[in-house]
């Protein structure tokens, strides 16, 4: 039998924004197939992956179409069949930004035409460097939000032998409810995935941080139907920020990340219980990632649903299977009240970061307010999962003093936005914290850069130094050794050299 | 396609307000206010008056010579607790300048020439209380005796500053009854044979009714426990020490924890915000000086209460105990 048992260590600050009673199941459903999609090349600051495919061409479901330099670097598929009508820049949600960039289109064909899949992977008779090149090859990245590369996160685990495998359930956001539906619907591609990560990480512990309101009985049966008896699922409160990695491992096993460290310095490593579906698909199916589920939810829809949706499928799409937008549909947010990222538009694309649509009332919205003065009242103190000051941190960083604002440890925000929003005096928080850093990167890199030229200046100067140095003295044994000649012995040795040879003489030359 | 206005995240829920917050820390008052009127009389009233009129008049004043906005200002409320505070920390019926003055002096001296709201190192109200101490220690000392407090005709003689004869007019508040016995070589056991201090039951309602209205903000999460537990329990430690030592010359710790500026001053002057240390060690630390601070004053110092004192002292070391009790952020060690 799985053990299921509670949280051993606490959980600091946060936000009860959930009800602590299970909510109503949404219905689960296959989001029907749109007739554009649209493919972003690029999903994390940095290089934009190459098109393997041109204009026109006929692409099928699975078929890769874009991929980067890196040997780990995730590869994008065609997430249903049809032909590509344009790779050309488009608005695409990146992040905590909509951002233009360039974009694969695919109209699509209906028929959903799939490659043949390719042979199973299994961790446990394949090498270590074929599991994480299948993994990068099907596109397997971080469906918690954070799209990292699943290869370079395992490989990092591997090259730090890791001893504890964590499966992030926790789903602390409200209105984000789609590894809800995976954990009822589809729990055995979870534990297929664990057990097979298990295999390739030499048995590490699993632990499965789960939400307290959600039912464990479909978990339990499926990793007790694939032998993984071992798996301990722990029971985590349903509340704001234990899902966030460092702070579910906290919770888990009472071991801290080092700041500017990584979840494999203490030995985790922790993944989203998609991502270790994914991942299941791709070893033991080979089946590239073409769709992910998003709960598509608000009062401002016709009806909430959690949809099996295709990559690059456009909200709008997503909104229609749910019955249209209301009249009290306000805003369109990608992902969660905390977090969420409001779109322009209904026209954007899912990526594999979006686990949520959340199609907001005015009543659910925090209306724009006036900012007051900070009066200290210390109740970002108290929400602060990381232990920060926030209010000391927000003055120093309106005074620009970048040395109290590195003492009181900036770096360490994990921009979760609690104590935003229970500022009494509305101070836009979390966006001076961000804004902090990215002046503070800015400055550092500036003394990088100052530093690097400097040390390069200095190189140079004593290579030619040395140079100089060098050629001096040659010049000084060659004048030394000619002093040194006799003068008839000198003229007899060139004479002899103009015989055998053309070439004129050196060594008199300084 | 379908557009939609944006907003940066977070996008709810709803947050508090500061003037929410400051109508929560004023009703929190009403029953201590109520209370200090039935036992102190209408002189409350007419100090409540002139405060909060004089604290309105000059946070106007102020804003509009530093060209701010005057609404949202005059709308957050914290002016309106800083006037009640000073004004229920007077005795009654005092020549009507002075709360005047005093208030003016918190609300001018003490916040705006600091910058304001969330600038202001020492808390206003205290400081509006301390200059006046200092500046008029007689009359700042004179509490009407039960019967005057309730006579019109004295009372107006005392509010416009008559000159007048108070003698028989004024009793001691029993601290200060407590200390000049004490002066005179009496022991508590004397006092108390003589029927205790007069005026100990008037105390002891007035501080529960503030007593009433703290938890009441300790409930609604207005303020954190730290403070008033850190003020409360250094004072009663102190006087259950010293107690021990000499039952006959230092009062219990419930007679501290009853008496005086004690619970208005623990649940609402030392848990000012802007004024006091924000970080939670620091938040401990900042109350039990306080708390240690009232005790030496009202045992060894030159005044029968210490309150303003030992807060204005405490405000003074705030920067360096936020700086020295920074929590230790996730993900750094323990040394660090």
């Amino acid at each position: 039998m799985v053990r299921v048992e509670s949280a051993r260590y606490g959980l600091r600050g946060g936000l009860a924004l959930q009800p602590s009673r299970p909510e109503p199941a949404l219905p689960f459903e296959e989001a029907p197939l749109p007739p554009l999609l649209i493919l972003p090349l690029q999903s994390r600051a940095g290089e934009a992956a190459l098109p393997q495919v041109q204009v026109g061409e006929r692409v099928l479901r699975g078929q890769c179409i874009a991929r980067l330099a890196g040997p780990w670097d995730a590869a994008l598929h065609a997430s249903s069949s049809g032909a590509v009508i344009a790779i050309e820049p488009r608005p695409v949600a990146l992040h905590a930004a909509i951002l233009t960039v360039p974009c694969i289109v695919i109209r699509t064909d209906g028929a959903d035409s799939a490659l043949p899949r390719l042979p199973p992977c299994d961790p446990a008779l394949m090498d270590r460097v074929a599991v994480l090149k299948r993994l990068a090859e099907a596109g397997v990245v971080g469906l918690g939000g954070a799209v990292f590369s699943t290869a370079a996160k395992l490989a990092c685990a591997v090259a730090a032998e890791v001893d504890t495998l964590i499966l992030n359930a926790a789903e602390c956001e409200p209105h984000i409810r789609c590894d809800e539906a995976l954990l009822s619907h589809q729990a055995e591609r979870i534990a297929q995935g664990a057990r097979a990560l298990a295999a390739f990480l030499g048995k590490p512990q699993v632990l499965i941080g789960l939400k307290e309101t959600l039912d464990s009985a479909p978990l339990e049966a499926a990793l007790t139907a694939v032998g993984m008896d071992e798996a301990r699922i722990v029971r985590v409160p349903a509340r704001y920020t234990a899902g966030a990695e460092d702070i579910l491992i906290r919770l888990l096993t009472g071991r801290e990340v080092p700041r500017a460290g990584l979840p494999t310095d203490i030995g985790c490593v922790c993944l989203n219980v998609a991502t270790v579906a994914a991942a299941g698909d791709a070893l033991l199916r080979g089946e590239p990632l073409t769709s992910r589920i998003v709960t598509v939810i608000g009062p401002g829809l016709a009806r909430a649903a959690n949809l099996v949706v295709r990559l690059g499928t456009p909200a709008a799409d997503l909104t229609a299977a749910c019955g249209g937008y209301t009249d009290q549909a306000s805003q369109l947010i990608l992902g969660g009240p905390m977090m969420g990222l409001a779109l322009p538009d209904d026209a954007l694309p899912v990526t594999k970061a979006s686990q949520a649509l959340w199609v907001a009332s005015a009543a659910q919205l925090q209306a724009p307010q006036a900012v007051q003065p900070c009066i200290r009242c210390g109740a970002c103190v108290e929400v602060c999962p990381v232990r920060l000051l926030p209010q000391q941190l927000h003055a120093y960083a309106r005074s620009g003093d970048a040395a109290a604002l590195e003492a009181h440890a900036l770096d360490a925000c994990i921009e979760c936005g609690c104590c935003d929003v229970v500022c009494p005096s509305q101070i836009p928080l979390v966006q001076t914290f961000r804004d902090a850093k990215t002046e503070l990167a800015h400055a550092q890199g500036q003394d990088h850069r100052a530093v690097w030229l400097k040390s390069r200046f200095e190189a140079r100067a004593a290579r030619l130094e040395q140079l100089k140095t060098l050629r001096e003295n040659r010049h000084q044994s060659a004048r030394d050794q000619l002093r040194r000649e006799d003068p008839r012995a000198r003229l007899a040795r060139l004479k002899a050299r103009r015989q055998t040879d053309d070439t004129p003489p050196k060594e008199g030359a300084p | 396609m379908t557009a939609f206005p944006t907003a940066p995240a977070p996008h709810g829920p709803h947050a508090r307000r500061v003037g929410w917050v400051m109508t929560q820390v004023l009703l929190a008052l009403v029953p201590g206010a109520l209370t200090a009127l039935a036992v102190r009389g209408p002189g409350v009233a007419v100090n409540l008056a002139l405060c909060l009129g004089t604290a309105y008049l000059c946070e106007a004043g102020a804003l509009s010579l530093r060209k701010r906005p005057l609404g949202p200002a005059l709308r957050d409320g914290s002016v309106a607790v800083t006037g009640v505070l000073i004004a229920l920390a007077l005795p009654p019926w005092l020549p009507w300048a002075l709360p005047v003055l005093g208030t003016a002096f918190g609300v001018l001296f003490a916040k705006h020439l600091y910058g304001g709201l969330g600038q202001n190192p020492f808390n206003p109200a205290m400081a509006a209380y301390a200059f006046l101490l200092v500046s008029f220690p007689v009359a700042m000392t004179r509490w009407p005796a039960a019967a005057a407090a309730w006579d019109g005709a004295l009372a107006w003689k005392a509010w416009i500053g008559a000159d007048m004869a108070w003698d028989g007019l004024t009793g001691a508040t029993p601290l200060g009854h407590v200390r000049t016995q004490l002066a005179l070589t009496h022991t508590l056991f004397e006092i108390a044979e003589q029927g205790g201090p007069p005026g100990a039951r008037a105390g002891l309602l007035l501080n529960l009714a503030y007593g009433v209205g703290g938890l009441y903000l300790l409930a609604r999460g207005i303020i954190n426990w730290r403070i008033p537990l850190a003020v409360l329990g250094a004072l009663a430690l102190c006087a259950f020490s010293f107690q021990v030592i000499d039952a006959d010359r230092y009062p219990s710790a419930l007679f501290h924890l009853t008496q005086g500026a004690a619970l208005l001053g623990a649940f609402f002057i030392a848990t000012d915000p802007v004024s006091a240390s924000t970080t939670p060690r620091g938040r401990l630390i900042y109350g039990a000086g306080i708390g240690g601070l009232v005790y030496l004053i009202r045992t060894f110092g030159a005044y029968p209460d210490g309150f303003a004192f030992a807060v204005l002292l405490m405000n003074l070391a705030v920067p360096l105990i936020d700086r020295l009790t920074i929590p230790r952020p996730y993900g750094t060690p323990d040394d660090a």
